[in-house]
């Protein structure tokens, strides 16, 4: 897995876990060094990574353009900022519109960003956890009138089908709880010991 | 807090761009569904074609007319032509529009009229010309493969509207625009020429003939002007792009390209017309680097 990092704050925290994990970085300093080296990107060089962390609390244009560029071709972007500091207008209108479920917000204290950094690692990993969001499993349900407004909603405002709009749905419920995820990673650590006992 | 700095640009759609692209209403309608395009800027689209081969009259001039109406509402001009007149199309928008305060990204994609649900590359290639036209480099340029250049640093190879350039690009765009020369600010000093009081001015249409054995091709001007002194070229085979040009009885070598060559020299007709001594003022005019169109000076 490959991760593009722009940040200017954590004094390399985010660099850090990405190294501890294993995960090859890039940073805009390393591609100014390969071209001044004559080492251009052959291609698109968004096309060169899987995920992208920006750390956000002061918007800049380059900050702007690589949330345009990644939103469309789907890159998954973890977007940071530290707390009491939420750049609000640039939240604002990534919220505003549809919310891409490729790009995930997150307010920071120090302490908390290393875990942050690591569980979106983690669940972007295309080794390890892409088998696990292909939609393989068919469910029926029935909905409610009151839930099926909504859904019929969502999927009109985001030109999309109702059953891509159920799936958004509940992948963003479960991106922002915690407690489940928190839960779910001891349950999974758990069953792992256990297959090598 | 720092505020999202959104500046408004107009996106001119003059050929080419999108097979589902055909008149004002599909353009406004494809442009608003880009929302990864709108947290750069507010872009403001205008429908001239959606001709595979425009040519000056109408489509190009038309395009001039618009960017010099539209100048003080809009920061920035993001222009797409067909790929195999981008060149052109810039070169000529550089001599007649001038040197000018604000950015004018020419740009083009190469996979134009293959019909996709949503097409990347030409939707990336508008994100890219957006964050070079909202940025604070004025001037002319042109985009291509991710990197921005002079219009005069290009040539078509012919295959599949691939190009090459001459020299290292102006700037590059890769997780965000990185200027690599010194290009100039933004001024409400420098606006589209102020000989176009009237109307765009018009550029002579020329013919060439096909090349002799010798590689030598002859111009002819087909606007009924006097005086106009005989003009051959070739194109030399150096590591840098060289027309060796014959005016009357003179000879010049002159670095520059052969699309730059032909558009000054069209461009240049045409704003001598009246002129008694046209063959000194031609041998002037066309060794004199006017909008940087002459590669040594790149």
């Amino acid at each position: 897995m490959k991760v593009f990092i722009y940040d200017d704050k954590t004094g390399g925290v985010i660099q850090q876990v990405c190294e501890d994990l294993g995960i090859s970085t890039i940073t805009q300093e390393m591609v100014a060094q390969e071209s001044q080296k004559g080492n251009k990107p052959v291609g698109f060089i968004f096309d060169e990574v899987d995920a992208l962390i920006i750390e956000m609390t002061k918007p800049t244009q380059d900050i702007q353009f690589m949330l345009a560029q990644a939103t469309l071709l789907k890159k998954p972007t973890l977007c940071l900022y530290a707390k009491n500091q939420s750049p609000r207008e640039l939240l604002g209108f990534i919220k505003r519109h549809y919310r891409p479920a490729s790009i995930k917000t997150f307010s920071y204290i120090k302490k908390e960003l290393e875990e942050r950094v690591e569980h979106f690692l983690t669940v972007h990993d295309p080794e390890s956890q892409h088998a696990r969001h292909i939609p393989n499993i068919r469910f029926t349900m029935r909905l409610s009138e009151y839930v099926d407004d909504y859904v019929t909603w969502y999927a009109k405002e985001y030109n999309m089908t109702k059953a891509k709009a159920m799936r958004n749905i509940m992948h963003n419920a479960i991106e922002d709880d915690m407690y489940y995820l928190e839960k779910h990673q001891e349950d999974l650590e758990k069953k792992s010991k256990r297959k090598k006992q | 807090m720092p505020s999202l700095d959104r500046k408004n640009i107009a996106v001119i759609h003059c050929g080419a761009m999108h097979a589902q692209i055909t008149d004002q209403d599909s353009l406004d309608e494809w442009l608003s569904s880009i929302w990864e395009i709108d947290i750069l800027a507010e872009v403001h689209p205008f429908f001239v074609s959606d001709a595979v081969q425009t040519h000056y009259e109408p489509e190009w001039k038309q395009t001039m007319t618009i960017i010099r109406n539209n100048w003080e509402e809009y920061d920035g001009f993001v222009v797409y032509v067909p790929a195999s007149e981008v060149i052109q199309c810039s070169i000529a928008a550089s001599f007649i529009l001038g040197r000018l305060g604000k950015p004018v990204i020419f740009t083009a994609d190469p996979y134009a009229g293959v019909l996709t649900e949503k097409n990347l590359s030409l939707m990336s290639n508008l994100i890219n010309g957006t964050l070079m036209a909202i940025s604070e480099h004025a001037g002319i340029y042109t985009l291509y493969d991710g990197n921005v250049f002079s219009p005069f640093q290009l040539q078509n190879i012919g295959e599949h509207n691939r190009m090459k350039y001459i020299g290292e690009p102006v700037a590059r765009i890769d997780f965000g625009l990185h200027i690599q020369s010194e290009l100039p600010g933004r001024s409400s000093l420098a606006q589209p020429n102020e000989n176009l009081v009237e109307d765009i001015t018009e550029l002579a249409d020329l013919e060439v003939s096909e090349p002799d054995n010798t590689g030598l091709r002859s111009i002819t001007a087909t606007i009924p002007i006097d005086h106009i002194p005989t003009i051959t070229y070739t194109v030399e085979q150096n590591e840098h792009p060289t027309i060796s040009c014959a005016i009357g009885d003179h000879h010049i070598l002159l670095p520059m390209t052969e699309a730059a060559f032909i558009t000054k020299l069209s461009w240049v007709l045409m704003n001598m017309k009246d002129t008694a001594d046209m063959e000194t003022i031609l041998l002037q005019v066309m060794q004199k680097n006017v909008m940087g169109e002459l590669i040594t000076e790149l």
